[in-house]
Order: structure tokens, then C-alpha cells, then sequence
């Protein structure tokens, strides 16, 4: 392998995991998650050269990820439905506390995508608003809008097991 | 949120199956094709576009308690532009405005106002219009298509019939048939006891209906058909209601498909966001210059100096690409931008 493409090989293999639960967060879905960091691994070796040069090369594999899931749902050949509920059987252990998981899981699954992207942006990669605004392409109001009705959403599906007074909502 | 969205990429995955020799293979096929074409992606060109304004807030909570002004009748669509309800009264340290990662949003079916502290907490209060909401037996209906169980009644709120809710949430009955839902920030058991339980009643009890004051604009829009004006997200300048994005659609929120569009601005002379200047197509608006920015999903016209102010025009979250690729470009030729002084915006926002 030629000295780019051991560093790519290296910086993946050093972020798959953390790749593969952003898309996780993303999708509800490991398989589908899988096949979203596939997706974008391939487009960031396309642009691999370009990403050497970037500052913060997390930030910029970060915003391909997320890109390439919105831009799946909305391409007109998507139609999966999430229904509550859908992205279960997939094997996986969840931990201490299996029903509050599966509780957030459905309820991420059931807000529209961009909202979904949203919260993970703000709340689980620490983002503000601006950079998140970056990330998905859109202004920084629509972010904040987003996050309102994305948040609320979820207050309401989750009740009791909604405990974010410490961290906005 | 920040917890559970934690716990939740925490569970135990299953073995991966990416496969890192096909993503090298095929990107290197993708990198031979597109030699030479700009990328689409690049951390420096994704422009964000920031609608910034964010002025302080008057806080509510230093104005009186007022009772409810809405009369025996609430309508059954709210006038997106003319916000109908504030908060009359706030806990200390909470403060409605849009320094807090969320801001209110004004539509016909719903308003949602936001009041944040500075610990980035926030309680939301919706407020429905007529007919949209009925409380059963148990539940009581939500604007997100997820009724919210009905936990036990509450104390009326100025002698309408009122209820906890299990989301940490009170609702009442503001006016025959219209009801408000109040958010609150809650770790603590529910329904509240004590201080936090006075607090929640005080400002469902304070909140001021039927109210009149328009939001204001910089900017006025002519011709502005087949496009509506959708939900108006917006903050108090001087305790007055200011926009901040103005979304407009192309059909009902229930329609088959609907297209958005986000308009934002900012002063010019501020530099918290500028208008992306790679992979973009040089146009102009009223013949100042612009730019189009072209990306799957989303297209985008920015123009950086207009009277005062940078404007832009962003295709928001269209599920399918827009079926005239100029929209943004049509509307933004539609607007009249006024300037940057707060005192010289309008109310008059569709001529």
C-alpha cells in the first residue's frame, strides 16, 4: 500500500467504532449503520487526499456521514418506513437498562431524519448550533427550529425516561 | 438528551462488516472519475448559513402577572405572523429569546415559545388553536402525532379544566376547545410538589392570549405565490417580536409532498456567518451580486451586502429535489430588503 493509503487505513480503523455509532445513532439500525460508514468510507477515500489537508479531519468525516444518511432519505428511491418497533431484531444487547434503550431507540426512529441528525449533532458530538449548521448544510435558525421540534418530539415518546433538564430540555 | 443519546451508542454492537478493501476500491474508481471536479463536501466551503441577530431578550419574567386577555374563543388556525400568545411571567434566570440553541416558532396550527436559563435548560409551551387538540379519557392529542397520557387532573388554570401530563407536562384548557401544552425542564417526580409545582401553575397561569403585536421583518416580499408563509421562528427585540428564518411552504403541512424554504438574514456589517464563496454559481438579485450554492437536497441563494443586510434563501429539507432548481433564486428576487435598524422594519411583511 502506497503511504496515503496506510494513513486512510490508519485513520479508519483508529474511528470505526466511533463511526459506527454516530451512524448507529443515526440509522437504529447496525446493519444499516454499516452500510452508511461503507458508504462513507468510500467517499472519504475518494477525497482522501483533500481530507489530509483539513484541520480537523473528524469534523470533516463527521459531515460526510451525515450527508450521505440525509441524502439517502432524501433520494426518491427511499422509502423505507420506520415504524416503531422496526429497527429491533437485530441481535444486539443493550445493556442495564434494555427497555429505556429500546424507548430511545423507537423514539429516534420515529422523528423525520433531519431532526434526528439534529439532536445527535447537538447532543451527541457536543456541537453547537453554528456547527451544526455546517454540517447539515442549512442555517443556523433552521438548526435551532429543528432542535425545538426534534426535543420536543422526544419528550413527549420518552415521559418518564425523559431527563434532560441538565443538558437543554 | 445527552444522556440517553449516550446510552443508546453504548449498547453492544455486533461485529462489524465493513469492508475497507471495497471502500479503497471504490473510491479510487470515484477519485479517477471525478479528477478535476470540485468536491462536494469540503469542511472550509460549507458555508453556514447563520441567521444571527441574536439580540438580548427582554425577560419576561420582570413583567406582571397578567391575566389571560384571550376572551371566551380561541381561532382555529393562528395567524402565523402574529404571534397569540406570550409568557407573562417566568422563574427567575429564564428568559425567552434565542441564545439558547432553540427559539420560538409561530405556524397556523401551533405556537411554541421557548424560555431558556443559563444552565441550558428550557421550558416550552405550545399552544394549539381550536379544534386541534381533545382530551379523552386518557390522553390528550399533541401537534407531533403522539398523544400524551393523561396522569391525573391538575388544579384549574383561571377556572379551566386542567391536567398533568406523564411528559412532565401540564395542559389546560385556555379557551372552549383550545389547549396549551407547558414543557417543563423535570427530573423530579411528576406532577411537581412544593415551589416547583407553584412555579409551573404560576406561568400557565400568567400567560397573555389574543395577542396582537406582529413579528417584524427586515425585509418585505411582493408576488409571493405559489409560496406561503409556513411558521415564522422569531425572538423579542426590546420585548417586541422580531423574525429570525422565515419558512415558507409550497402546499399544506398534510399535502403529498411540500417543499420548504428557509429566508435568513443578518446585518451585513456582522461577521458571524458570510455567504460561501467556493463551488458556487455568480448570479444577481435585483442587480446586486449573489451567489447559488448547489448541493444534494439543498440549494441555496446568498446575496452578502443587500441595503445592510446578507440574505439568504435555503431550499429546508425537501424530501425530493425541488422541481424548478431556481426557486431560491425566484424568491429571493421576490424580497425588498428595508435595511438593518430595527426601527425602520415592517409588519407589512406580504405586498
Amino acid at each position: 500500500m502506497s503511504g496515503p493509503q496506510v494513513d486512510y487505513v490508519e485513520y479508519v480503523e483508529g474511528r470505526l467504532a466511533w463511526l459506527r455509532r454516530l451512524a448507529y445513532l443515526l440509522c437504529q439500525d447496525w446493519h444499516e449503520a454499516d452500510d452508511l460508514v461503507q458508504a462513507a468510507l468510500t467517499r472519504l477515500y475518494t477525497y482522501w487526499p483533500r481530507a489530509t489537508r483539513m484541520d480537523n479531519i473528524d469534523a470533516y468525516v463527521r459531515t460526510i456521514l451525515v450527508r450521505t444518511f440525509l441524502g439517502e432519505r432524501r433520494s426518491p428511491w427511499f422509502r423505507r418506513v420506520l415504524l416503531p418497533g422496526s429497527a429491533q431484531a437485530d441481535g444486539v444487547a443493550v445493556g442495564a437498562d434494555p427497555d429505556a434503550v429500546l424507548d430511545v431507540r423507537e423514539a429516534l426512529a420515529a422523528i423525520p431524519p433531519r431532526q434526528r441528525a439534529t439532536l445527535v449533532l447537538r447532543f451527541y458530538c457536543d456541537l453547537d448550533v453554528e456547527q451544526s449548521a455546517a454540517v447539515l448544510g442549512c442555517s443556523a435558525g433552521t438548526v435551532k427550529s429543528q432542535t425545538s421540534k426534534g426535543l420536543a418530539a422526544m419528550r413527549r415518546m420518552l415521559e418518564p425516561a425523559w431527563g434532560g433538564g441538565s443538558d437543554r430540555g | 438528551m445527552r444522556t440517553l443519546l449516550s446510552r443508546l451508542a453504548d449498547t453492544e454492537p455486533p461485529p462489524a462488516r465493513i469492508d475497507l478493501d471495497a471502500a479503497i476500491a471504490r473510491g479510487r474508481r470515484r477519485r479517477r472519475a471525478r479528477t478535476g471536479v470540485s468536491v462536494l463536501l469540503a469542511a472550509g466551503a460549507v458555508a453556514a448559513v447563520v441567521a444571527a441577530l441574536l439580540v438580548p431578550a427582554q425577560p419576561s419574567a420582570q413583567r406582571p402577572d397578567q391575566q389571560p386577555t384571550g376572551g371566551p374563543t380561541a381561532p382555529v388556525r393562528f395567524n402565523p405572523l402574529v404571534p397569540y400568545a406570550e409568557f407573562g411571567w417566568l422563574p427567575p434566570g429564564f428568559q425567552v429569546g434565542a441564545r439558547g440553541g432553540t427559539m420560538s416558532r409561530s405556524g397556523p396550527a401551533q405556537l411554541l415559545l421557548d424560555a431558556f436559563s443559563g444552565s441550558n435548560t428550557a421550558i416550552q409551551l405550545f399552544v394549539y388553536p381550536t379544534g386541534i387538540c381533545h382530551v379523552g379519557r386518557a390522553e390528550v392529542c399533541s401537534a407531533y402525532d403522539s398523544s400524551q397520557p393523561v396522569l391525573s387532573r391538575a388544579p384549574d388554570v383561571h377556572g379551566h379544566r386542567a391536567y398533568w401530563l406523564r411528559t412532565a407536562s401540564l395542559t389546560w384548557e385556555y379557551a372552549p376547545g383550545a389547549w396549551s401544552v407547558l414543557s417543563w425542564p423535570a427530573i423530579s417526580p411528576w406532577p411537581p410538589a412544593g415551589s416547583e409545582r407553584a412555579a409551573v401553575l404560576r406561568i400557565a397561569a400568567g400567560l397573555r392570549y389574543g395577542q396582537t403585536t406582529p413579528i417584524r421583518f427586515p425585509y418585505w416580499i411582493s408576488g409571493l405565490a405559489p409560496w406561503r408563509v409556513s411558521n415564522v421562528d422569531y425572538t423579542l427585540l426590546a420585548g417586541r417580536p422580531v423574525v429570525q428564518t422565515l419558512e415558507l411552504s409550497n402546499g399544506p403541512s398534510d399535502a403529498a409532498h411540500v417543499d420548504y424554504l428557509d429566508i435568513d438574514f443578518t446585518p451585513a456589517a456582522h461577521s458571524d456567518w458570510s455567504c460561501p464563496t467556493e463551488g458556487v454559481q455568480h448570479v444577481t438579485v435585483d442587480g446586486v451580486a449573489a451567489v447559488l450554492e448547489k448541493s444534494p437536497g439543498t440549494d441555496r441563494v446568498c446575496i452578502p451586502g443587500w441595503r445592510g443586510l446578507r440574505l439568504s434563501v435555503t431550499t429546508a429539507f425537501m424530501e425530493s429535489p425541488p422541481p424548478n432548481p431556481a426557486d431560491v433564486l425566484t424568491v429571493a428576487r421576490k424580497l425588498h430588503p428595508i435595511g438593518p435598524d430595527p426601527a425602520h422594519w415592517t409588519a407589512d411583511l406580504l405586498r
